[in-house]
Order: C-alpha cells, then structure tokens, then sequence
C-alpha cells in the first residue's frame, strides 16, 4: 500500500459509492417525516407514520439494489474495456 | 506512475475516506446527544446516539458487502448477501416499529441520529472539493 495518496483521484466512482450510502437513510427520512407531517394534519398517530417510514424503507432497499446492481453493470463493463 | 500504483493510490484514498465516514456518522451523533442533553432530556440523546450507531453499522454492512459484490466470487456474493439484506430489512423493519409504537415522541430522535450518515458525506464531499484543483488558475 502505498504512503502517499496519488496525485489525481477518481471522484466519481467515490461520489457513486457515497450515493449509495445516502440512499437507505434519505429515503427512510423523507418517509418518516411525511408520516409525522399527515399524522399531525389528520390526527391518526401513529398509522400513518408506520405505514410511510415502511415505504421509505421499501423504497430506500429497492435503489440500493438497483445502485448496486448497477454498479456492478458499469464495473464488468470497465472490466471488458480493460481486456 | 504506472497504471499498477495509480490503481492501488486510489485504493487507498478510497478505504481512507470510507473507514472515516463511520467514525464521523458516531461523532456528529454525540454532538447532536449532546446538544440533546442539554436542550431535551437523556432519553432523547440515547436515542439520537443509537439512530448514529445503527447508521454507522448499516454504512459498514454496505461497505463489506459492496466489497464482496465487486469481488472475485460475484455468485456466492449475491446469495449470501441476500440473505443478510432480508435479515437487515426486517431489522430496520423491526427496530423503526419498536420506536414508533413504544416511543412515538422519540422517533426524530432516532431518525435526526440516523440521518447524521447525510451531514458525514456532505462534510466529506466538501472536503474532496477542497482538494480538487481548480478547472483554470
């Protein structure tokens, strides 16, 4: 391994794999905060909050199975380019 | 540089940046606890502390499993790393119904911890552009 960090870093495939990351949480948050928002409008706490952070985690899973699967597309695509 | 070492270089940036990213997820989340404590009751920042342990844990299994995935042995990756994705759902699954059932009020608690993985890459984001070099000088 070496002691210095190279001079020019690729971004990109750091920026992809950071997206990833962001995926899970940021979808449970925007479900969560919905269903807090709809349970104080319409007084039915704590339904709706369940059933929207539910589909914030539902959603969060599917794009990070697809950004995976994705980037595993786009790795083996490099891969062939390489050969 | 051969392409060898520019390859391994960036390995090494890349692993730098990602085993940091979980230790600052723990940071900011004792920071928010602590400005929790101050603010609102210890109840509170528990749960702002265990929303940043369980981002920090997720970001972990993403790591190792993105690893595997990218790895030699791709068919063994996917069964395996199914498995542990059906068991991480019903965890998260598990772990959300607790709070919003048991302790509806602490539920921002949790999530403001759980979400402290957004503040971590945004600060890590910023500091990447800092040491990009400028298009023209």
């Amino acid at each position: 391994m070496p002691d210095k960090p190279p001079r020019r870093i690729n971004y990109r495939r750091l920026a992809e794999l950071s997206s990833l990351g962001l995926m899970l949480p940021s979808s449970i948050a925007v479900g969560l905060f919905m269903g807090y928002l709809l349970d104080k409008l319409f007084g039915t706490h704590p339904w709706l909050l369940a059933i929207f952070t539910l589909l914030g985690i539902a959603s969060g899973f599917l794009s990070l199975i697809r950004g995976l699967k994705k980037f595993g597309v786009e790795k083996d695509l490099g891969n062939d380019k390489d050969e | 540089m051969n392409d060898r070492q520019a390859h391994e270089g960036q390995r090494f940036v890349e692993e730098r940046i990602l085993r940091r990213i979980p230790l600052e997820i723990l940071g900011f989340s004792l920071v928010i606890a602590c400005a929790g404590l101050l603010l609102f009751s210890s109840r509170t920042s528990l749960f702002i502390l265990a929303g940043g342990a369980v981002s920090a844990a997720s970001f972990l299994w993403l790591k190792k499993t993105i690893s595997q995935f990218l790895g030699q042995d791709r068919k063994k990756a996917i069964k395996s790393g199914l498995f542990i994705y059906l068991i991480r759902l019903l965890l998260i699954i598990g772990v959300f119904s607790i709070i919003i059932f048991l302790f509806p009020r602490m539920i921002l608690a949790f999530a403001a911890g759980f979400s402290t993985i957004i503040l971590a890459i945004f600060i890590e984001a910023v500091m990447a552009i800092s040491e990009m070099k400028p298009w023209k000088s």
